[in-house]
């Protein structure tokens, strides 16, 4: 060690100094029992520093300007409702709300009507030392990842929902972020749990709208544990408006027989990095991913994908389909990792990108690990165009040729659009293709 | 209504119509028949204005206008239709959108006003049922997983909504079963009218049985050799083309 101050150093530097604060508040975990927990991460952190372009997982997605951002902590903002409004996709639906990464109790609605259901805030959680914590974790240390370490060491709310065995949730439950960081450059570690109880079935939706000016930093973990015949639909949805850099985690547990179906739309995002690292565990566990993502002006979105196949007879399907326009760069990256037991596994991977403009740039990765020998697995990447004879088809019907490039284009989208179940969610999605295109 | 005169077209540096001239007045329905490689599918596509296929010489007028200096949108909106040999599938987009999104760049053009989606959803039902497509169709995407003559009929339907004044039928009758052929026909046959004119297109006289044209031409390398009544139709199916392509010339 030398005692220049390399950019990097100076980075760690700061995140020490906001610890070292940190630790001395009630929010790092009240009586301190998560204390020792949040400090074995923080010195992960440290020795490791941010993922560079040396991490393989890494290579087109930088982290360089979030580390230029010293990571004060959010201060309590709030919002009135007439500025949530736009972004509540069903009045009707229960909804949890975060402003800035601190839950809401004003804001939010319904939580409490549905049997079965249990919801509450993080930091609600960390008051009552819920011990679901204390395992989700655990877990969270056996594979040590800088941001996952991150969220550890600095997370003060967030949500954990609960789902008590056979539990229907008959409607939808939204979860929605806004970001105003009022009061300037921010730092935020959302941390959220979602259980889902045997045979539960629900759907909720994650959705994330800027609705400030100034940057930020959100690093967010959702783990997911669903038990035997669970089966949740979850949608991360993109609202718009985002100033800032997001990264996101979700990590997904499935046991025997449960289902996950997850929808993820992203538009008019700046930087967004989302992973999602799932694990079938039991047998004739089924997870289906639909990811649609719509990039342009100079804006990065990465999503990385990661599937674990470790028992026979479980089923995974990923569709990513890509927009591009602008300076634009979209990586996707997706792995399906199948075990030596895991024979009888279907797995199928598509992944398509439409670029609009010369300088946008895709990069599409498959990539199967197979280590059974009776698997049925199969991937598929295309890259291009729109089609000359599309085009033309449509011009010979009279339409203009800036408006048959609209309708292609969004057509492409719509095959991904088209198969959201809920309708509230499938018109934002549309949205915000919408307000893209009237602005091309 | 179409007037071609000499004219010259070809792909990239494939000369395929060499000195086509042919005459069309409204009400008027011609077939235009020949082997593989005549040209058959070149002349519906330069009409149409497909931007792959090159004119070198010759004229095309259209209602007194000339038909080569249009955009192939212009020249529908102005009401020149092709039925594709080889539909073009478009996933996500829907029917009802798609033809609606149509209908109303041709009224744009005529000054009139937009459709919306009910008054329209109403005009397409009414002309579903005369081509006898299922109503469901007009909320699936465009041409996707439909088989051969489904495909067909859905172009026929789109010249049902789009009441052109020229139809060009580009081999209409591939790849249709006769249950699938008589189908078609009947909906063109529907669309007949003293103000509109047709052009069929086909290597077989099978679909000339049930769309029945005033004027039967032969095309052969790029050129008419040959014109009669609907009665030539029934020559050329029971001699073949050889008889009539001239001395000398390769087949």
């Amino acid at each position: 060690m030398t005692d220049t101050k390399t950019p990097e150093n100076e980075t760690l530097e700061n995140y020490r100094r906001s610890f070292e604060a940190f630790e001395k508040t009630e929010l790092c975990g009240e009586g301190g029992w998560l204390c020792p927990e949040r400090r074995s991460a923080f010195q992960r952190f440290e020795q490791n520093g941010f993922p560079g372009s040396k991490d393989e997982e890494w290579r087109y997605t930088r982290l360089e300007s979030v580390k230029k951002m010293v990571p004060k902590s959010a201060a309590t903002a709030s919002v009135d409702l007439k500025t949530m409004e736009p972004y509540v996709l069903d009045p009707a639906w229960p909804r949890a709300v975060f402003v800035d990464g601190v839950y809401q109790p004003a804001l939010s609605a319904g939580l409490e009507d549905q049997k079965g259901l249990r919801v509450m805030s993080l930091a609600e959680a960390l008051r009552r030392h819920e011990p679901q914590l204390a395992s989700g974790l655990r877990e969270a240390r056996l594979k040590p990842r800088a941001l996952t370490d991150l969220n550890t060491a600095f997370f003060t709310d967030g949500i954990e929902i609960q789902l008590a065995a056979g539990t229907h949730l008959e409607k939808p439950l939204q979860v929605l972020s806004l970001f105003l960081f009022a009061e300037g450059e921010r730092a935020i570690h959302p941390r959220n749990l979602i259980l889902a109880g045997p045979g539960s079935r629900a759907a909720i939706i994650q959705s994330f709208a800027g609705i400030g000016s100034n940057s930020y930093f959100s690093n967010g973990l959702t783990e997911v544990r669903l038990s035997e015949k669970a089966r949740l639909d979850h949608y991360v949805l993109q609202q718009g408006g985002s100033q800032g850099f997001q990264t996101a985690r979700g990590e997904i547990w499935l046991e025997k027989e449960s289902r996950y179906e997850t929808f993820m739309v992203s538009a008019d995002t700046p930087f967004f990095r989302y992973e999602i690292d799932a694990v079938l565990a039991g047998r004739q566990a089924g997870l289906q991913l639909h990811g649609f993502y719509l990039t342009a002006g100079n804006e990065h979105v990465d999503q990385n994908v990661l599937i674990e196949h470790r028992v026979p007879e479980c089923t995974s399907g990923q569709v990513m389909k890509g927009i591009l326009d602008g300076h634009s760069r979209l990586v996707v990256r997706g792995k399906v990792h199948v075990y030596p037991d895991a024979q009888k596994t279907d797995a199928q991977q598509t992944m398509k990108n439409l670029l609009l403009s010369r300088d946008a740039t895709a990069d599409a990765q498959p990539q199967l690990e197979i280590y059974a020998d009776d698997v049925k697995c199969t991937h598929g990447t295309a890259i291009g165009q729109l089609e000359d004879d599309a085009i033309f088809y449509l011009k010979s019907r009279g339409i203009e040729a800036d408006e048959a490039r609209r309708i292609l284009t969004r057509g492409f989208a719509m095959e991904v659009l088209e198969k959201i179940p809920l309708e509230p969610v499938r018109r934002a999605a549309e949205a915000a293709l919408g307000a893209h295109f009237r602005e091309v | 209504m179409l007037e071609i005169k000499n004219l010259h077209a070809g792909i990239e540096d494939k000369k395929i119509l060499k000195g086509f001239n042919l005459t069309v007045k409204a009400g008027e329905i011609h077939a235009i028949m020949g082997p593989n490689g005549s040209g058959k599918s070149t002349l519906s596509r330069v009409l149409a204005g497909h931007p792959a296929y090159q004119v070198t010489a010759g004229e095309v007028s259209y209602q007194g206008k000339d038909l080569l200096e249009m955009s192939a949108e212009t020249r529908a909106q102005e009401g020149v239709f092709m039925a594709f040999q080889y539909p073009t599938e478009i996933p996500g987009v829907s029917n009802a959108y798609f033809l609606r999104a149509a209908v109303n760049a041709v009224r744009a053009r005529r000054g009139e006003p937009e459709m919306d989606a009910v008054e329209f959803l109403d005009v397409l039902k009414r002309k579903m049922k005369l081509v006898e497509m299922d109503p469901a169709f007009a909320s699936r995407p465009v041409n996707a997983g439909f088989s051969g003559g489904e495909k067909k009929r859905n172009e026929i339907l789109q010249m049902a909504v789009l009441e052109p004044k020229l139809a060009i039928l580009d081999e209409t009758d591939s790849g249709l079963d006769i249950d699938a052929l008589r189908v078609v026909a009947h909906g063109v046959n529907q669309l007949r009218s003293p103000e509109r004119a047709m052009i069929v297109v086909t290597h077989y006289q099978r679909l000339l049985d049930y769309i029945v044209p005033d004027y039967v031409h032969v095309l052969l390398d790029g050129k008419i050799v040959k014109s009669g009544g609907k009665e030539l139709a029934l020559e050329l199916e029971a001699k073949g083309y050889d008889w009539i392509r001239p001395v000398g010339s390769k087949v």
